[in-house]
């Protein structure tokens, strides 16, 4: 099955280019964003006081950053009050191997899991599978991209990218159905199947919307009712979450579900919000009989020391990404990275490295759109320019660059190399040009001329202002 | 196992957190999100509620109306099994008896997988919310976290005075020790993962029924 994205490119302008460029990603991301968005807007008035519930909801997660170690340590104690297992990852690697072995030392065969970015940032699929574990994803659209081996490109509806025929071709060629791309009908072939997975798991993964200090209680939401068949059903319950997902308390929750679903699809409330407080109590019937968190640094700690500590309020929403004009124009899978978007251009440098992602910070009009539609209120934009200084300082961003913004810098700060600057410019641009336009310039210029024309420098303004003057001088000389 | 100590976890944190800039109290001013207050019709509001989001409410004046209307139900899913938790619930009883002398085969709660073979979850809620038309489900003791989530089809008793007006009176409800599971079931299951075209029922059940006994 060919890759229904062909985005191929090493580096980010190219790959974006190559979806602004091809017209089904760019109709496909538009219109899904888009709905989305718009729904979101359609949802946040009934808030009688939306903009001070972002800033509550903001304010709530900056005080529990800042005592984050308080509060984690607080969860960690309740989670083993109750009976269950935590563990601390420095990393990816490590919290793979955490889960790789809890599954193995249960002798889990099959493994279903719930919907979870942080699993993707990690590759937990990989690593569970490379030591020969048996892993199941549950959710649709997830399930869907595990089967046909692609990632997500969007971090709330990951398969917004895949036409239903293609899903058809897949369920036929994977699940041996009869073609269909009616949606009711392989949505019913894949609960077919996932049913049974429930039904014989082992083990249950799921990620935290929410994790409440004082209860020790991870919170879940799902739409599909995925997440309470995996943390319901399987005898060993793994809840792997970023550290920077606590609230203080239950009565802190409600906020969030209300700003969550609003802002991701423009719900009032996901249709299931699961609160797991431990394994199964003595004389229980139902749930696990095991229960594991772990909880993940992964540069995250790193995240808090800095400026960007405000980033870390991310409840993954993903309404900064259908605001975002970009993202609607060249769609997940260009930022080739685990979370897109607005937000992603923003952890994905600071959780990795700035050098692999040095390009995501320029992804970015800096139209504020982001910062208008995000429910934690991030000031994204302010994120990201700060950022791109980042990628300057580090010298991440490319020789030609930094030598033309320290010539540009020269130029500006003295009087007269701006006059011979400009007066050279003028010179330059008057050379092949027509009708007082340019269409085509050398370098980096060329980047402009490729898509539009570009006007000949007049006579500077102080040059026009000194003639000006001289004028009317003449004339009052005139007129006395 | 590789876990990192939790001192060394947390020592990162600490370090990151030297500079934790002015205190941020905790706000308490949670009101403000408030969307459905106490002198509201509760009932109505959350009725109409359910029926929005593509669950169905039916209002029952008492609890023998409400029996009638949960065998009315169950008659029209033409269900043939049914599974009713032992837990509290209104008219546990009656309903048990109704369903019995219409021949509904009533699977055994203790069973495990009774509920991926009942045709219809009949159970009871703990509280409901008008704003969010959600009803929390609670696990634990005979509780069966299966029986309105493995059936086809779910319907749910809720006594009138269980309405709360907003989720965040749910919130404040809740205590500090809480049950090793509880659930908002605030809609059927439901997809939109393929071309965003909604689909029900995609794992959980595709039919929820809302018997509300004023």
């Amino acid at each position: 099955m060919s890759h229904p994205l062909p985005i191929v490119a090493e580096d980010f302008k190219h790959r974006a280019a190559a979806a602004a460029t091809n017209l089904r990603i760019a109709e496909i991301f538009d219109r899904s964003a888009r709905g989305k968005d718009d729904l979101r807007r359609l949802a946040m008035p009934e808030l009688p006081h939306p903009l001070d519930t972002r800033e509550l909801a903001a304010r709530i997660k900056n005080h529990t950053l800042q005592n984050l170690d308080r509060y984690l340590d607080q969860f960690a104690s309740r989670v083993r009050d109750h009976g269950g297992h935590v563990h601390f990852a420095a990393d990816g690697t490590q919290a793979n191997q955490i889960i790789t072995e809890i599954a193995q030392a249960a002798s889990a065969g099959l493994i279903v899991k719930s919907k979870s970015m942080v699993s993707e940032e990690i590759e937990l699929n990989h690593a569970l599978q490379a030591a020969g574990l048996n892993v199941l994803e549950t959710d649709l659209g997830e399930y869907i991209l595990q089967l046909a081996g692609e990632k997500p490109s969007h971090i709330v509806t990951p398969m917004a990218h895949k036409p239903k025929e293609e899903v058809g071709q897949l369920f036929a060629a994977k699940l041996g159905i009869p073609y269909t791309d009616d949606p009711t009908a392989l949505t019913k072939a894949a609960r077919k199947v996932l049913r049974e997975s429930f039904r014989a798991a082992d083990m249950g993964i799921i990620g935290a919307n929410f994790a409440v200090a004082e209860t020790g209680t991870v919170v879940i939401v799902t739409n599909e009712g995925n997440g309470r068949f995996c943390s319901s059903r399987p005898r060993l319950l793994v809840c792997l979450m970023g550290m920077e997902k606590l609230v203080p308390q239950l009565k802190h929750v409600p906020i969030y579900l209300k700003l969550l679903a609003k802002s991701a699809t423009g719900q009032r409330i996901t249709c299931y919000t699961s609160m797991i407080t431990g394994p199964k109590r003595a004389g229980d019937f139902d749930g696990p009989e095991e229960f594991h968190v772990v909880i993940l640094d992964n540069g995250r700690s790193h995240v808090l020391a800095g400026e960007y500590r405000d980033a870390l309020r991310c409840i993954r929403c993903g309404a900064c990404l259908n605001a975002c004009p970009i993202y609607r124009k060249i769609g997940g899978h260009a930022y080739d990275a685990t979370y897109p978007g607005p937000i992603g251009s923003v952890i994905s440098p600071l959780f990795t490295s700035l050098a692999t992602y040095a390009d995501l910070p320029s992804a970015c009009s800096l139209c504020g759109a982001c910062l208008e539609a995000c429910p934690v209120r991030i000031d994204l934009p302010t994120q990201l320019i700060h950022l791109r200084s980042d990628v300057n300082k580090d010298g991440h961003s490319p020789l030609s660059w930094r030598l033309g913004f320290k010539g540009w810098k020269l130029g500006m700060s003295s009087g007269l190399l701006y006059r011979l600057g400009a007066t050279f410019g003028r010179w330059f641009m008057k050379i092949g040009a027509r009708d007082g336009w340019k269409h085509k310039l050398p370098a980096t210029g060329g980047i402009w001329t490729r898509y539009r024309d570009v006007p000949v420098m007049p006579k500077p303004f102080h040059k026009r202002w000194a003639d000006l003057q001289k004028e009317l001088d003449e004339e009052g000389k005139d007129e006395r | 196992m590789p876990s990192e100590s939790q001192t060394s976890f947390f020592s990162r944190i600490t370090d990151a957190l030297a500079e934790r800039g002015e205190p941020v109290e905790l706000p308490d001013d949670l009101e403000i999100a408030r969307v459905i207050d106490a002198t509201e019709d509760l009932v109505e509001v959350f009725a109409t509620r359910v029926e929005q989001v593509g669950m169905h409410a039916h209002r029952a004046a008492g609890e023998s109306a409400a029996v009638a209307k949960v065998l009315e139900l169950v008659e029209a899913l033409a269900a043939r099994s049914a599974i009713v938790p032992d837990e509290p619930m209104p008219a546990r009883d009656a309903i048990i008896a109704g369903l019995r002398s219409r021949g509904v085969g009533l699977l055994s709660p203790d069973e495990p997988d009774a509920a991926f073979e009942a045709d219809v979850g009949i159970t009871g809620v703990r509280m409901a919310v008008a704003e969010t038309a959600s009803m929390s489900v609670v696990g634990g003791g005979k509780h069966r976290r299966l029986a309105s989530l493995a059936v086809p089809a779910h319907v749910a008793l809720v006594r009138a005075d269980q309405i709360v007006p907003d989720l965040i009176d749910w919130g404040r409800a809740a205590t500090a020790d809480p049950p090793a599971n509880e659930v908002l079931i605030s809609a059927m299951s439901k997809t939109a993962d393929i071309e965003g075209i909604l689909v029900p029922g995609v794992h959980g059940p595709g039919t929820v029924h809302v018997v509300i006994i004023e």
